[in-house]
């Protein structure tokens, strides 16, 4: 479906009415297009029910389908239930507690991180789910260096984790071959990032299988902040014993997967991550700046609007412990759709806008 | 294989060659009553028992089966050991002779008293189809003599020594018997000594002069001292004394895996509730099964920290428990705490610090995954004080404490290194070993331009370097003298991948050296 057509025709009482205050949310927006597009194809019946859907948010609506409806109408009621279930916030039940909202996962952009938790009061990554990290197939790059920078990405995020986690240790997990190929993690480089070597357990196994076992264990123990794991792939049954096993401790996990393999379902987030030319060097143009890693936003439950195609740069900055956009980007537009481009960033501050404007 | 099909009303024999020619070195009970003994060459065995059946003599699986034994004896008193004495035939063929010796203080009342216990020895051993002969003393001469030399192998009284009263016990056993070789005990037989009764009454004085020295007639009198009980003999156990130990005797053997798995939660209970008492924590559990066919199955646990949480050791045990064959049934289980610690109740903390909670939370994750992956795939990294990269840290066992931090060491460059703000030097991969690359540089002693690492060529945009590294000297010397320096270049490449690239050795060292070669150690992750 061509989102451009659809968020003109937005009555403006319905998207007034589901506006939370404050900023526009690109989720909302999404989904009273998406209901009205229904609306004006078909009959006013299933108009009423989307209606209801809408007016009454606190649950997923079952629409009781006949046997007298013709097969068009059954497939309209299941569009309109699937739609009232992804209007729905998924159900998160652990993650909601105080004590997961107190050690809240950012990466230190406002506007992403609000994005990223849908909406909600929780801002950033869900801390009780499993977050996919990707390689990325970039052009002239060779494997090592896209998995060092998907490792790069996962190490920034564990930086930023174990400044809030209550739990200190972080949990390394991942098969001996895969570790011979990419290199070993080394200290002195890993102290650097701003991460406690010490605090960190790592896992080396023989097999892949035990590299699973050892992180669904990590997860259930609940003595770790983090735990991340680099496999090649996963199927979907493990990927979502993994998920429960997060729930079940509140603790997050980041998996680290190659590019060539299908993405693991049942994850929170999907990211890909590949190498990016670093920002130039303040001083001197010759010296590698400030390391910079591209990503695409490929999936996030708590915001499903919020995936879209075009990758961005983040560059970590190494006095704060932050990400932030990398500057050539951050003037870019990205709006489509809308008209005028809406610029991401204005006057050196996000808006979501920007996020909204792409979709 | 023939060993099998050799019954017990078959002469049998197992031989080994030597410098005297093919002799016997072992006899079956038929080929005993044939008049063939230990030493005696396959040749003249041959000519008088022409049906007699040989084999080759395995020294290597007798020593692995009485070492079996041992193990299995465990189940009479836990300080036991297999020990081997190497006797001399007249023939001067070496014969071995092995033997167990148990410590069974305090285990006799068990059994019913010291009769009983060595009559279930006896029983349990002969129903494995072993000739067995015991003895029981105070000191593990004396035991060894009675065990070895009471003479008609009888059942009986006299196997058993009297507590302090240990030489009227051993007084009518031939001088043999006090484990001296043969030229000693020919010796004694010369000088007229024939029973140990005989050599004790003999004033020491009068006895050091018919020796030849007196180192000579010390050994001889060191053995009947050890016999005695006047002088100490240490004795190496098989397995260390556990701390506390737990043991459960079955009157039917266990079969199956259900009933042993309540077994073991029952006796993990007893265990902790004991060192509860005692405020110990385990480091180190061994569970021991004993089967009734003479054999053992061992799980042994280690634990990160010393716990007495019955779940988690029970939780550990358990994930080793399926590997064991239970074979014809289980009749012990004995659970020892080999190594402990002392360990007081964690207190409630009044405020919210969880940080004891946490420890414990992290020890139990740390014993879970060592348990079923192994010490070897469970790593920490460590600081250690070295300029070289390689040697800058170490990978040891994860533990619970903390490691020495990364922070202290100065391998690490200087942060106010103005020539690139806030970024690091040090990779957080790397490899090992390094790999070799071919390197395009537009100056020799410059950084590369290009280089070509797992055949994927790189265009060197941007590069930071040199920094030279020198190994430590105490390394130049010892072990590994062909050191040379490194230096160091980070380069981004055109999609902005880093690596730490460095070039071993330099172009103005010494001439007789090998060119410098280049090298990837690491990718900035």
């Amino acid at each position: 479906m061509d989102q451009s057509d659809r968020t003109p025709k937005c009555p403006p009482a319905a998207s007034a009415s589901s506006l939370p205050q404050g900023h526009l949310s690109p989720r909302v927006s999404f989904v009273a297009s998406a209901g009205f597009a229904s609306v004006a194809l078909n009959a006013s019946r299933t108009s009423k029910k989307v209606d209801l859907a809408r007016r009454n948010q606190t649950g997923p609506r079952l629409v009781p389908a006949t046997g007298s409806q013709n097969s068009v109408s059954v497939i309209d009621d299941l569009r309109a239930k699937v739609r009232a279930i992804e209007q729905h916030p998924p159900v998160i039940g652990p993650a909601l507690s105080d004590d997961a909202q107190s050690s809240c996962w950012t990466l230190g952009i406002p506007t992403l991180d609000k994005a990223l938790g849908g909406g909600r009061s929780l801002s950033g990554l869900d801390c009780a789910s499993v977050h996919e990290i990707k390689t990325s197939t970039t052009y002239g790059a060779s494997d090592a260096a896209g998995w060092a920078a998907a490792i790069g990405f996962a190490l920034r995020l564990a930086v930023r984790r174990s400044a809030t986690a209550s739990a200190p240790a972080l949990v390394w997990c991942w098969p001996k071959a895969l570790a011979r190929e990419i290199g070993h993690l080394y200290g002195p480089g890993l102290e650097a990032l701003g991460l406690d070597p010490s605090r960190m357990v790592f896992v080396e196994t023989a097999r892949a299988r035990d590299a699973l076992w050892a992180m669904e264990e990590a997860l259930k123990s609940g003595a770790a902040g983090l735990v991340l794991g680099v496999l090649h792939d996963l199927n979907l049954l493990e990927a979502r014993r993994l998920s429960l096993a997060c729930q079940s401790a509140v603790t997050p996990c980041l998996l680290l997967t190659h590019a060539s393999r299908p993405p693991a379902a049942a994850t929170a987030t999907r990211w890909r991550v590949g190498v990016h030319p670093s920002s130039p060097h303040p001083f001197v143009a010759r010296l590698p700046g400030a390391q910079t890693v591209q990503m695409t936003i490929e999936r996030c439950r708590l915001n499903p609007a919020l995936p879209q195609s075009v990758p961005f740069a983040l560059e970590w900055c190494d006095e704060t412990h932050s990400f932030h956009m990398s500057s050539p980007l951050a003037h870019r537009t990205l709006g489509r759709g809308t008209g005028a481009p809406v610029p991401l960033i204005s006057g050196g501050t996000f808006k979501v806008r920007g996020f909204a404007g792409g979709l | 294989m023939a060993l099998q099909e050799v019954c017990d009303e078959v002469p049998f024999a197992l031989v080994e060659s030597g410098h005297r020619g093919v002799r016997l070195s072992a006899v079956n009970r038929t080929a005993f009553n044939c008049g063939l003994k230990a030493g005696d060459a396959l040749a003249d065995a041959r000519t008088r028992v022409p049906d007699l059946k040989v084999c080759d003599a395995q020294a290597q699986l007798d020593r692995d089966g009485i070492r079996r034994l041992a193990r299995w004896l465990g189940r009479y008193g836990i300080q036991r050991n297999a020990y081997g004495i190497t006797d001399k035939s007249p023939s001067g063929h070496p014969i071995r002779q092995y033997g167990v010796w148990i410590d069974i203080s305090g285990v006799a009342h068990l059994y019913g008293g010291e009769a009983e216990l060595l009559d279930d020895i006896e029983t349990r051993l002969e129903g494995l189809g072993l000739t067995v002969a015991t003895g029981l003393a105070d000191t593990f001469g004396a035991a060894h003599a009675l065990a070895w030399y009471r003479g008609g192998r009888s059942k009986g009284p006299s196997r058993i020594a009297v507590p302090n009263d240990t030489l009227a016990a051993i007084a009518h056993l031939p001088v043999a018997a006090l484990r001296l070789d043969g030229a000693r005990v020919h010796l004694l037989h010369r000088l007229g000594f024939k029973t140990i009764g005989s050599l004790a009454r003999v004033p020491r004085i009068a006895l050091e002069r018919r020796f030849r020295s007196p180192d000579e007639s010390q050994r001889v009198m060191l053995r009947l001292d050890q016999a005695l009980g006047l002088k100490a003999e240490p004795r190496r156990p098989l397995v260390e004394q556990p701390v506390v130990s737990v043991r459960q005797p079955f009157a039917e053997p266990l079969m199956s895996a259900e009933p042993l798995d309540n077994e073991v939660r029952d006796a993990v209970a007893r265990l902790c509730e004991r060192l509860d008492v005692a405020n110990l924590g385990v480091r180190c559990v061994q569970l021991s099964l004993y089967r009734c066919d003479g054999t053992i199955g061992e799980v042994s646990v280690r634990l990160s920290r010393a716990v007495r949480t019955p779940e988690h050791l029970t939780g550990l045990l358990f994930e080793k428990l399926p590997a064991l064959d239970l074979g014809f049934g289980v009749d012990l289980l004995v659970l020892e705490a080999i190594a402990t610690e002392q360990l007081v109740s964690d207190q409630q903390s009044l405020t919210q610090d969880r940080g004891i909670a946490q420890e414990a939370a992290h020890g139990r994750l740390i014993d879970r995954l060592v348990n079923r992956l192994g010490a070897g795939q469970v790593i920490q990294l460590a600081a250690q004080e070295s300029h070289w990269p390689e040697c800058a840290q170490i990978r040891q066992p994860a533990r619970v404490t903390c490691q020495k931090s990364f922070r202290e060491p100065s391998g690490r460059p200087d942060r106010m290194d103005l020539s690139q703000p806030g970024s690091a030097h040090r990779p957080a991969l790397l490899l090992a070993p390094p790999e070799q690359v071919t390197v395009i540089a537009e100056i020799p002693e410059g950084a590369p331009v290009q280089f070509s690492w797992r055949r994927v060529r790189y265009t060197v945009l941007r590069s930071q370097g040199p920094e030279r590294i020198e190994p430590e000297w105490w390394k130049q010397l010892w072990p590994a003298p062909g050191l040379r320096s490194r230096d160091y270049y980070v380069l981004e490449d055109q999609t902005g991948a880093r690596f730490w690239v460095y070039r071993d050795g330099r172009y103005d060292g010494e001439t007789d050296d090998a060119p410098p070669g280049w090298f990837v150690h690491g990718v900035f992750a």
